[in-house]
């Protein structure tokens, strides 16, 4: 929790959960954390990115069931959210560094279309609200950006040359 | 992933990525997350988190660190909490003794609870749901052969239940011998004495018959808040093309504009649609049913069984808006078993897929459907 509290925090802000409902979905996310630790699989992944994939997979499940109990409601200020992308200074890691590689091949409104759906958590349909793109094309744009990371990434040796840290140990 | 099966212009591999990648970045639809799980089978794949990892990855990347916020205090105490309950199993069923450490917090799995004292119901959970994680934690023979274990547990607990419904008397008498399987067996004797052609004693009769069968659970397939605690299970006799699904936490059918439908989706059909198992109601919240299904259509080597919300009157072709619940065979049975049932002990074949977690007969598990409800006209 200490290590990675605040990185859960972040993520679900930054997918739209408001303050009323953030200590519900972080919670939730580290009793999936707890229960799948077992699976985290050092030769895979970063620790960070197994934390990560876990805790994407619940905050946009629970974000979901949200939606589908507010029958449709979606948030309508997606114009103020649709902000650039950043521009990729930060370098974390080798992974990040690599993932900003494959990301600086990638056209501009590629990289906006991805950085709306992975990093702000915009549904397709807000995507292409907020930036006027085809739905047709955000999602072109959506899923040849993410093979494109995934290929990428499959081919980087330095994925798998990342010192190893264990993921069960005291902070 | 395995490719080698799959070839780029393959209209599958498009419609598999598109999938995958929906999934990484919005989440699935309940049909959408049952067509992923039918592609990947009929591909012969099995989990893939690629995707979900590059995008994972992306994030990280394009998250600015400084901008990380800190865990507020308060949300803190919560975790810690809510790991203290983790730990003492509250929130997770135990796995074993072995420890798990996690951050800051050292987790020592608790040994197994006394399943004496508890009401009848959660003693029924916890064991089952232990059984179950065991059966997913082991390899081989030894899950196979837990995951059976807990079918058998929850045939017989359910047998126990049908015989005496809601009374006291039974309920108490459940707790002690819960575990007994010539109580058990006994009643499920007093069962078919008494109701011989009712669903439940006919399902009773089918699960200890020695028939080959394919028992399947069948779990929702993604979390969808209407679906709440359901938990489910097919068992399906391919000699009669026929067999029943046992259901609990199923909403009633009261409005009378909606009805379930069963499918079984077979190997052996060249078009993508499944077979009509047939419609049925729930006529009131709660309790564990026993809904007779069969196919519409001839049924070669069954791979998978669903139900689908539908319109009353139910649908012939499957369009479902929703999917309710999935089951997915894992392991087929050799087609030298479809055919007449046979009650020979050497074709004696149960083919098991994890039992159903959280799935708790409930103490009405012996209501019968009302004529004309839940139990859809099999002829």
């Amino acid at each position: 929790m200490n290590r990675y509290g605040g990185l859960v925090y972040t993520l679900a802000r930054r997918i739209g959960y408001e303050t009323s409902e953030i200590d519900d979905a972080v919670q939730e996310v580290f009793v999936a954390l707890w229960e799948h630790a077992s699976r985290f699989d050092p030769r895979l992944g970063a620790e960070e990115t197994f934390v990560s994939t876990v805790a994407r997979r619940r905050l946009i499940d629970r974000r979901r069931r949200r939606i589908r109990r507010t029958k449709g409601q979606v948030d309508t200020d997606v114009s103020l959210r649709a902000a650039p992308p950043p521009p990729p200074t930060v370098e974390r890691s080798s992974q990040s560094e690599r993932v900003n590689e494959i990301l600086a091949t990638l056209r501009p409104e590629q990289q906006t279309c991805l950085n709306l759906s992975i990093c702000r958590g915009l549904s397709h349909d807000e995507i292409a609200r907020a930036t006027g793109i085809p739905l047709g094309t955000v999602k072109t744009h959506v899923r040849r950006g993410l093979i494109a990371l995934r290929e990428g990434l499959k081919s980087a040796p330095a994925l798998a040359d990342q010192p190893v840290k264990p993921f069960a140990t005291k902070p | 992933m395995n490719h080698q099966l799959l070839q780029p212009d393959d209209p599958r591999h498009d419609r598999l990525e598109e999938l995958l990648c929906d999934k990484a970045v919005q989440g699935l639809s309940a049909a959408e997350e049952a067509e992923l799980r039918l592609l990947r089978a009929d591909l012969g794949m099995g989990e893939d988190d690629s995707i979900e990892q590059a995008a994972a990855a992306a994030m990280l990347a394009m998250t600015d660190t400084a901008a990380t916020e800190p865990l507020p205090a308060g949300l803190r105490s919560k975790l810690d909490a809510k790991a203290a309950a983790w730990c003492r199993g509250e929130t997770a069923a135990a796995l074993s003794s072995h420890e798990l450490s996690i951050g800051s917090i050292e987790f020592k799995r608790p040994a197994p609870v006394s399943v004496s004292a508890a009401p009848l119901a959660e003693v029924t959970l916890s064991f089952r749901d232990r059984v179950y994680r065991r059966a997913q934690a082991a390899s081989g023979a030894a899950g196979w052969a837990a995951a059976a274990a807990a079918l058998t547990l929850a045939a017989l607990v359910s047998t126990r239940q049908s015989a005496e419904p809601g009374s006291t008397a039974s309920r108490a008498s459940s707790e002690r011998t819960l575990l007994d399987p010539a109580d058990a067996a006994a009643s499920a004797e007093v069962v078919r004495a008494v109701a011989l052609n009712s669903p439940v004693a006919r399902y009773d009769e089918l699960i200890n018959s020695g028939r080959p069968l394919v028992a399947v659970a069948a779990i929702p397939p993604t979390v969808d808040p209407d679906a709440g605690e359901v938990a489910a299970e097919f068992v399906w006799e391919p000699g009669a093309q026929a067999g029943f699904l046992r259901v609990s936490g199923l909403a009633a059918t009261t409005d009378k504009d909606r009805t379930y439908q069963a499918w079984v989706f077979d190997q052996g059909r060249e078009e993508p649609y499944p077979v009509d198992a047939g419609t049925f109601d729930i006529p009131h919240d709660g309790g564990t049913w026993i809904i007779p299904v069969s196919a519409r259509l001839p049924v070669l080597r069954p791979k998978a069984f669903a139900v689908t919300v539908e319109r009353a009157g139910g649908t012939v072709v499957s369009a479902p808006e929703r999917v309710l619940l999935v089951g997915q065979v894992t392991s087929q049975i050799n087609t030298e078993f479809v055919g007449p049932p046979s009650d020979s002990a050497s074709d004696r074949q149960r083919h098991v897929a994890p039992a159903i977690p959280n799935a708790a007969p409930a103490p009405d598990a012996g209501d019968e459907p009302p004529p004309g409800r839940a139990e859809f006209p099999t002829e």
